[in-house]
């Protein structure tokens, strides 16, 4: 029965790879559809178990990978997009519960590859379902539950915050036997920095429209899941290449540019870019947090010794623009940033059905961008396709008065 | 573009140009809100030109009010005091200190072996306020001895026979402790013995403080005991020179809090727009040189001069 | 220079034929499981009425939900567009456009330019649609069309909260078998879906001029009711049902313009 059902979730996969692949932006995102092709057990895992590395699993964006790498183990995500794995957790989780936690659990249950290989998971205390996803979790695999702050102003949050990540760090290096040094972590900041540099770059590309949105997406999301320095050096071919290409920007002139934000869009769950780029909008920049949001901002270490080290890195999560933070100003502060330096037509919010911290946010969001100038298209949907028609009037309406506007 | 790598050379070039004054031509720093190194250089200086030591302006004050210096010399002084002050607040202490410098290379040094300690932030606020009350105190003193008769009869057994020449040009001075040269200069070239005077002790046990200290916290002079760098300070709400914020890019990532060697908080706390120069900012810029979102600016009389300007992702 | 607009909707399909700019020819037929050849073939009729052939058409423009099973096609616009479009030539000045349809329930407020600033779709069920309306007026042994005139003779409307198609046939028994009168129950309804458009267009700001189109307008208990739940008059066009279509005919006009020009 879980091979049948691993069988449907590669079906799933393989469907929207070849999707995608019909009308790619660039030769170089090859890599990235045979990369998310094998999402349910990635090479680079399979290599690192080979070589005897632990794997530590994580979710969100808040775990430092610069730790896991330093400790000398392999870091891999587990949010899952797979509509088909939440009918396995009905009974367990709640009807109205978040689909991302439903199907992740799900695919814990049909322990693909990517789960089976992990030697523990760390789960950051984000939102509440991620909460109670750890302790569903932790009958299964050894879970971590790592202490986020609710809030980034409070010196003390943020102390206890570093004090996190220094546990955090003894976790690891009991996990694999090897104490985390200066050398190592500095060697593993400079790894993820230059990921974040080389995702920074094709954005800047996407300025200029040179890539479709469901494209630079999947490369976005595929870092998750891939070897960092391997992904660092493919993103900047692809960079160099859709530098020199002009398909994309010239079919996409006049298409209006939209922000995508909100509630994650996980793999292979791709029917809102998809849906958007079909009725001529084009996504030009995101805050989400398997696209921009793990990878804006860089670790800043002022001090070279292990516990500013630590400190940096502790304190770079603290950058990224997540809504389980209060108050939300700073989210608000990037999303119209964002808005201005893309030069975005419209915004698209979109909000899973159950997720509060997206759907709370939106109003305020939504005034802020009224204040723009800017329109905002709501989208409150999961990971089902039978919204797909009444999502696809929406967006087209959507996008055909955003076009409207900006055509004049 | 990083400013970090033109401020130390500036803080050399601009130590230099203060302290030696037979190269300079022009004397200044009698008049500037700057300690000079006169520990390690009037030694030198007055065995070759039999020069007056003087560390700051409250030693200007001193000879002014005993007349060692025409009385008209108080204008400049407290002119250029305030001119810098409204021009630049705290900025030569960052620029052009001389000890300024020294805690920055000790700052460097420590880095290899041991991470900065963090001053709780309740004793940090009381500390700052510790260099207020020196400076109200000094300059008292100033005021004080500079009337022969209360320094005839408080302080002249005590420094008369020791300094005599400088209890006569400045009766503060001597009684000054902080790195009276003249001190240091006796154990340097091991003049007559009778001169190490009663703050000897005193004297060198507070170049152990600022040494500690500025091996162990950044800047900690200038945060708690610089009375020098507290009358910049007293500026720095309303200089020209100002730090600035646009709130609207902040994510709080805390790049700055944890970049600047002042424990500055304001950078990152402030919500709103505009000025957010502490008084303990000294404009070493290291705030606005890690700010990923161009938040932070260093302007004049509101405009913005310098953002930082982090690329740090276009270099490949 | 003959264009056509097609709105596909899940009842009814609706056919605008413009000769140069001005409204040649409409029809309306019910939408049935033939796809594009039904279609097809219920315009090439349209266009004998008018002695024109397919090809004589420059441009074809679809709306609604099987606006992609029309072929061949030049361009598929949403029914939002559409609506405020025609809305805004049947009643220059329109500002707010509540087109209330089979399967649906769209209202979209429009700029001083007549451009949508913003819309909301209710079309995820069917509740409060013309759908429910009619399995409703059936329920109570009205036919769909005599429902509004039934409704504006109530003397006491019923309080109604559920508007689902599916369970409110079951209340409406109950309601029945408790001695309520048809005209208060259909009232009721009338009231219910009133009050959801309303909401709907608050939210978005109601500003004159107000329009009603789709099929539902032709009821006129819903437009009073409207216009006491907004607190403003609402104009409904002589022909509702056909804005949606004219709307994707204008679209199609000054598509074929721009190919010409």
């Amino acid at each position: 029965m879980v091979e049948t059902e691993l069988a449907r979730l590669e079906q799933a996969i393989t469907q929207i790879t070849r999707e995608l692949a019909r009308q790619p932006s660039a030769e170089g995102m090859g890599y990235y559809y045979e990369l998310a092709s094998r999402a349910l057990d990635p090479g680079y895992l399979r290599e690192a178990k080979a070589h005897g590395k632990k794997v530590v699993g994580t979710f969100c964006t808040l775990v430092p990978e610069e730790l896991i790498l330093a400790a000398g183990a392999v870091p891999v995500r587990l949010c899952s997009g797979f509509g088909a794995t939440i009918t396995r957790t009905e009974g367990t989780c709640p009807a109205s519960l978040c689909p991302l936690v439903k199907s992740s659990y799900g695919l814990w249950l049909s322990t693909p590859p990517i789960a089976a290989q992990c030697d523990v998971v760390t789960v950051p205390t984000t939102c509440d379902a991620k909460k109670k996803l750890a302790e569903l979790l932790s009958d299964r695999v050894p879970v971590w539950l790592v202490q986020v702050p609710t809030t980034k102003e409070s010196a003390e949050t943020r102390s206890a915050w570093v004090r996190q990540i220094v546990l955090l760090k003894q976790q690891l290096e009991n996990l694999t036997g090897r104490r985390i040094y200066r050398k190592a972590l500095r060697t593993a900041i400079t790894i993820c920095n230059q990921k974040r540099a080389a995702l920074r770059r094709l954005y800047e590309l996407r300025k200029e429209a040179r890539i479709w949105g469901r494209d630079a997406l999947l490369v976005a999301g595929t870092s998750f899941y891939d070897d960092p320095v391997q992904w660092t050096r493919q993103t900047d071919a692809l960079c160099a290449e859709i530098a020199q290409r002009d398909e994309v920007r010239q079919a996409a002139a006049n298409s209006p540019r939209l922000l995508l934000t909100g509630s994650p869009v996980v793999f292979p769950t791709w029917k809102l870019p998809m849906l958007v780029e079909e009725s001529g909008g084009i996504i030009v920049a995101d805050d989400i947090c398997t696209g921009a949001k793990a990878l804006w901002d860089p670790a800043y270490v002022t001090e070279s010794s292990l516990a500013g080290m630590l400190e940096a890195i502790g304190e770079r999560a603290l950058s990224i623009t997540c809504p389980c933070f209060a108050p939300s100003t700073a989210r608000l502060n990037r999303l119209v940033q964002l808005s201005r330096d893309f030069r975005v037509d419209g915004i698209l919010y979109h909000v899973l059905r159950g997720c509060h911290l997206y759907g709370m946010e939106a109003q305020a969001a939504e005034d802020r961008f009224r204040e723009l100038d800017l329109p905002t298209l709501r989208v409150e949907t999961d990971y089902s396709l039978e919204d797909t028609e009444q999502l696809r009037t929406r967006v087209e309406a959507f996008v055909e008065m955003v076009s409207a506007r900006k055509l004049g | 573009m990083r400013i970090q790598p033109l401020r130390n050379p500036i803080q050399l070039v601009l130590t230099l140009l203060l302290n030696f004054t037979f190269v300079g031509g022009v004397v200044i720093s009698p008049f500037l809100p700057v300690l000079r190194l006169t520990t390690v250089i009037n030694p030198f200086v007055h065995i070759i030109k039999g020069e007056q030591m003087h560390l700051c302006p409250l030693g200007t004050l001193g000879r002014c009010l005993t007349g060692t210096w025409s009385l008209g010399l108080l204008l400049p002084l407290f002119g250029g005091l305030l001119l810098v002050g409204l021009l630049v607040g705290r900025a030569l202490c960052g620029w052009a200190c001389p000890f300024g410098l020294i805690q920055d290379l000790f700052d460097r040094i420590r880095t290899l072996w041991f991470s900065r300690k963090k001053v709780r932030e309740d004793w940090h606020a009381h500390l700052s306020g510790l260099k207020y009350v020196l400076l109200a105190f000094f300059a008292l003193l100033a005021l004080a001895m500079s009337v022969p008769a209360l320094a005839n009869r408080y302080a002249e057994e005590l420094f008369k026979a020791h300094w005599p020449d400088l209890f006569q040009a400045a009766p503060f001075c001597a009684l000054c402790f902080p790195m009276d040269a003249s001190t240091l200069a006796t154990l340097i070239h091991g003049a007559t013995p009778g001169l190490l005077g009663p703050y000897t002790v005193v004297q060198l046990l507070v170049l152990v403080v600022f040494l500690a200290g500025a091996a162990i916290v950044p800047r900690f002079w200038c945060r708690y005991l610089c009375w020098v760098g507290a009358t910049g300070s007293l500026f720095n709400r309303v200089s020209l020179l100002q730090l600035r914020k646009r709130s609207a890019s902040c994510t709080k990532c805390g790049n700055c809090a944890r970049a600047c060697p002042m424990q500055c908080r304001e950078p990152m706390d402030q919500d709103g727009d505009g000025r957010v120069t502490e008084q303990g900012c000294v404009f070493c810029l290291k705030c606005v040189e890690s700010c990923p979102n161009h938040t932070l600016s260093l302007s004049v009389g509101g405009t913005s001069i310098y953002q930082g300007g982090r690329t740090w992702w276009k270099r490949s | 220079m003959l264009v056509c607009g097609i709105d596909v909707g899940c009842m009814f399909t609706k056919f605008v034929i413009l000769r140069d700019g001005e409204v040649a020819a409409q029809h309306i037929m019910e939408s049935g499981m033939d796809g594009a050849a039904g279609v097809n073939e219920a315009l090439a009729q349209l266009l004998a009425s008018i002695g024109a052939t397919r090809a004589d058409l420059r441009a074809v423009v679809s709306c609604g939900l099987g606006r992609r099973s029309v072929e061949p096609l030049d361009k598929v616009v949403s029914e939002v567009s559409a609506c405020a479009g025609g809305a805004r030539v049947v009643c220059p000045g329109a500002r707010t456009v509540m087109d209330l349809g089979a399967h649906g329930i769209r209202v979209a407020a429009l700029d001083e330019r007549g451009r949508v600033a913003s819309f909301d779709i209710s079309d995820k069920c069917a509740s409060g649609t013309g759908c429910f309306l009619d399995i409703m007026s059936r329920a109570l042994g009205v036919e769909p069309l005599e429902a509004g005139k039934v409704a504006l003779c109530a003397r006491n409307p019923e309080q109604i909260e559920s508007m689902c198609a599916v369970f409110g046939e079951s209340e409406v028994v109950s309601l029945v078998a408790r001695g309520k009168s048809r005209e208060d129950i259909l009232a009721g309804l009338v009231e219910a879906i009133a009050r959801r458009v309303a909401s709907m267009a608050k939210r978005l700001g109601v500003q004159q001029a107000v329009v009603l189109v789709g099929g539902v307008a032709r009821n006129p208990a819903v437009v009073t009711a409207l216009e006491r739940a907004l607190g403003s008059p609402v104009h409904v066009p002589d022909e509702p049902q056909t804005v949606g279509a004219l709307g994707a005919a204008l679209i199609a006009h000054s598509l074929a313009g721009s190919k010409a020009g």
